[in-house]
């Protein structure tokens, strides 16, 4: 073979590791994010029906990327924030179980963490609401939230 | 020494080495449940492990106000009156303490092999409330401040074996709280 065309294939090589390499890390966190659904119903003629599938990696951008609240230093807020942070810990260690389930005639409500995810469904005879978020996601909210709340009470 | 018992050895020490994170994730669970009677009855079930209620307590304790009263009906006591009368109970012998029958029905309280165990019976038995308090548990709410030791509570709940805390049935429900090793599951349910 001669130089031009090793030069060549090296080139060549170089790109298909480079994109090959690029697609499989973004197939990976594509993967391992999992899908944010959202479902919501409201029954009769003002009714909404909102449907929401979308990947996790583009929820976890929006939290990395969108602007904090302005009122994190509230102590309501900072309290509130601290717990989200503490529960979020909680539910990626625990194993998967139903954390609420109550019933009361038509009416559902359930919270759940299923296959690292947090599942939560509020049924009742006419309306329905089912969010199911991984919990990864809900970590990295409850993160971004903590290290904004305590830059806010340190300045 | 043999390379069989080289590699159990090392096996052996990395499973010393990780078995507490094992054991910290697996837990102690507080299992709440509340089954009203009756074909519509609201059933509710809550289950949350205990170390997610310890790291909600800062937060849990700027919102509810716990003086150092306890109300029972009656009249107040403070948690120290509450824990002298405690001390008694706690360092006398094993028996029958309190058996109380009238019109409206019975109340017994008594201590056996560490664990106070209280029986309210009331209008003809259709109400019927039973508590097993170990005697750690209780040492731990009362504490030694002027206010119920909600935290101190908690981490005794870690320590206090697996089992029935508080039952109360009458004529409308059924309430159960339990300390568990595991979420629990209820068949009926999807």
């Amino acid at each position: 073979m001669r130089p031009g065309e090793r030069l060549a294939l090296a080139v060549v090589l170089g790109l298909v590791v480079l994109v090959g390499g690029t697609a499989g890390a973004t197939a990976y966190a594509w993967h391992s994010s999992g899908t944010v659904n959202v479902a919501v119903h409201e029954a009769g003629p003002d009714g909404t029906d909102v449907s929401l599938h979308m990947p996790g990696l583009l929820l976890n951008a929006a939290i990395v990327l969108c602007p904090t609240p302005r009122r994190l230093d509230e102590p309501n807020v900072v309290a509130a924030i601290a717990a989200m942070g503490a529960v979020a810990d909680q539910l990626a260690r625990m194993p998967d179980a139903v954390l609420v389930d109550v019933r009361d005639g038509d009416a559902i409500v359930r919270v759940e963490k299923k296959a690292g995810r947090l599942v939560i469904r509020v049924h009742d005879r006419r309306d329905r609401v089912d969010v199911d978020v991984p919990i990864g996601s809900v970590r990295l909210l409850a993160e971004k939230l903590g290290r904004a709340s305590r830059r806010r009470a340190e300045a | 020494m043999s390379r069989g018992a080289k590699r159990g050895g090392t096996i052996l020490a990395v499973a010393i080495l990780i078995a507490p994170a094992f054991a910290a994730d697996a837990g102690r669970w507080i299992h709440v449940r509340v089954d009203e009677n009756g074909e519509h009855g609201a059933k509710v079930d809550v289950q949350v492990p205990l170390s997610m209620v310890s790291s909600l307590m800062p937060t849990l304790k700027t919102k509810i106000d716990l003086d150092g009263d306890l109300d029972f009906g009656h009249g107040k006591m403070t948690v120290a009156e509450m824990r002298d009368a405690w001390a008694a109970v706690k360092h006398a012998k094993d028996g029958n303490y309190v058996t109380i029958r009238d019109a409206s029905g019975t109340v017994r309280v008594a201590k056996r092999a560490g664990v106070v165990h209280v029986e309210v019976n009331s209008d003809g038995g259709s109400e019927r409330v039973t508590l097993r308090l170990p005697v750690a548990l209780v040492d731990a709410a009362l504490g030694s401040g002027e206010q119920l030791d909600v935290p101190g509570l908690l981490e005794a709940l870690s320590d206090v074996p697996s089992g029935e805390l508080i039952a109360v049935d009458d004529d409308e429900s059924k309430i159960r709280i339990w300390i568990d090793d595991r979420p629990d599951t209820r068949d009926d349910r999807p």
